[in-house]
């Protein structure tokens, strides 16, 4: 089972909930400075020690610097390891739980990156997570601290905690009725910024954006915790209040809409990325809304990594062309619906 | 133009972005576009612009970074920090504090670090946050009405606060 097969609360608007720590140890220079020896030393110390007793056996060492760019794009697109990791040159690498709720890249920005991520909105079993993997480390390693700037990071717009919370929505009707434009500013002003799901921009692919936390210093991890969550639903209602408008407005504008995004999705031979994002998330409204049954949200969340190029490269074991891709893609998702209605 | 990500190539990809109104250009060559999005260079890149951003705040104020001061633990100079928006090693900023400090009160504002602390930390610091985390625990105890346990909390932060380090 993988972190978007399980659906948390607040799952028909929030996809997932992510949240990592920038950590570095005080052994060795940050990570643009350290030495091809200093580089192999942390990650060997570091994937031992997680793969050895310490981590109860539970979790598994990826190398980066040993895979083929197709399986490191894939990892990306399933958000187990950062754009960062997969592009930066040197020895690197990332542990991961069995399930890949759990990753701790090393030599990334940062010496480690403790992550979480689980589906829903689920601030707290993340943090519980990445609390426990922090203790762990700290116990074996000593780390780069100073009273005043907290936890010392690489850059330093992560000092302090070197926490960033991140939850993953879906906001067609923002996106619908432009409210997603106030949003992004008043949540700017409140110190929360808001992305895309595989980049920025005013339109994000598939009406999925991510919110998370910009300050690091000066707050501690439970209050930056809690005003995430407490913005986030208060998200989610506005959300859930702007669907009930547009629906109520023009039921068959609506309901025309995801039917239309249900037969292209479900009969279509070729399809773009840009194309499927944009119809599963009218197809993700429905489910949502309760207009589409049998199709489970978590099997439409598992898609959206799995669609993705690399992914569908990975699956297929080789490169593919963006015409055979495209093939490729449609029959996924056409398997998917098929089985499920 | 230089690409921003590898500081390699010719940049040819170029990229606007806006983070909550504030708009900012990314170059990147082919390679990069391609790697950061993963196969097809026309989504837009998942980037760290925050270092864009920082290097923006520094190179703004200070046109001319010196080599002449060198952190005595990773060598890292001005010129580096201020090119990469980084800093090379936790020492940096003690070696470059009045330099940095007046970005990370740009960045944070006057703010001193809250919460966790790693068993590595003094005495003192350890003491503060445990104070922190009992009171937490004494406004919960006080809000289900668990006067018994909230007595026990108050004495115990009492205990503590009159402990300070001499
Ligand atoms: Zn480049
Ligand atoms: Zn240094």
């Amino acid at each position: 089972m993988n972190w978007y097969e399980d659906m948390g609360e607040y799952g028909d608007i929030a996809v997932s909930t992510r949240v990592r720590l920038a950590r570095n140890l005080k052994a060795y220079p940050f990570p643009g400075r350290m030495s091809e020896q200093q580089e192999k030393e942390l990650l060997d110390s570091i994937s031992s020690f997680l793969t050895g007793t310490a981590g109860g056996s539970a979790f598994r060492f990826v190398n980066i610097s040993d895979q083929d760019p197709i399986t490191v794009g894939s990892m990306v697109e399933h958000h187990l390891i950062s754009p960062e990791l997969a592009i930066k040159r040197g020895k690197r690498g990332v542990v991961l739980s069995e399930n890949n709720s759990v990753c701790i890249m090393i030599n990334e920005e940062d010496h480690l990156r403790i992550q979480s991520i689980i589906s829903g909105l689920n601030l707290k079993d993340c943090m519980i997570t990445v609390s426990r993997l922090d203790d762990l480390l700290d116990g074996s390693f000593h780390y780069a601290w100073s009273d005043q700037l907290g936890y010392l990071t690489h850059c330093p717009t992560n000092l302090g905690t070197g926490l960033r919370a991140s939850v993953m929505l879906h906001l067609p009707a923002h996106t619908e009725t432009g409210d997603i434009r106030a949003l992004v500013s008043n949540l700017g002003k409140l110190g929360f910024a808001v992305r895309g799901l595989y980049g920025e921009g005013s339109k994000a692919a598939g009406s999925l954006y991510q919110v998370s936390n910009q300050m690091t210093l000066g707050l501690s991890e439970s209050e930056t915790v809690d005003r995430l969550d407490e913005v986030v639903r208060n998200t989610i209602e506005r959300e859930r209040t702007l669907r009930k408008i547009i629906s109520e407005k023009n039921p068959v504008y609506l309901e025309d809409r995801i039917w239309r995004a249900y037969g292209i999705l479900s009969h279509c031979r070729r399809i773009t990325g840009e194309e499927a994002m944009n119809l599963l998330s009218d197809l993700r409204t429905g489910v949502a809304m309760d207009l589409l049954k049998n199709i489970p949200l978590s099997e439409l969340n598992k898609l959206i990594p799995d669609i993705q190029s690399n992914s569908i490269c990975s699956t297929e074991g080789k490169p593919l062309s963006e015409p055979a891709r495209d093939i490729k893609r449609a029959g996924l998702i056409r398997a998917l619906l098929k089985k499920e209605s | 133009m230089l690409c921003q990500n590898c500081g390699n190539n010719e940049a040819e990809y170029h990229y606007k972005t806006n983070i909550n109104g504030e708009v900012r250009q990314l170059h990147l060559c082919k390679e990069c576009a391609a790697k950061l999005s993963g196969g097809s260079p026309l989504k837009l890149p998942q980037v760290n612009f925050f270092n864009a951003f920082f290097t923006d705040l520094l190179g703004a104020s200070r046109r001319n970074p010196s080599d002449s001061r060198q952190c005595p633990l990773c060598g890292a100079t001005e010129r580096s920090i201020l090119s990469t928006g980084k800093v090379g090693c936790f020492q940096c900023y003690d070696t470059f504090c009045d330099m940095l400090t007046p970005f990370i009160k740009k960045i944070h504002g006057n703010a001193i670090h809250q919460g966790k602390a790693p068993s590595s930390a003094g005495p003192e610091i350890k003491r503060l946050r445990e104070i922190e985390s009992l009171k937490r625990e004494l406004d919960s105890a006080v809000k289900t009405e668990d006067f018994e346990r909230a007595v026990i909390l108050r004495d115990k932060i009492r205990e503590l606060e009159g402990s300070e380090a001499v």
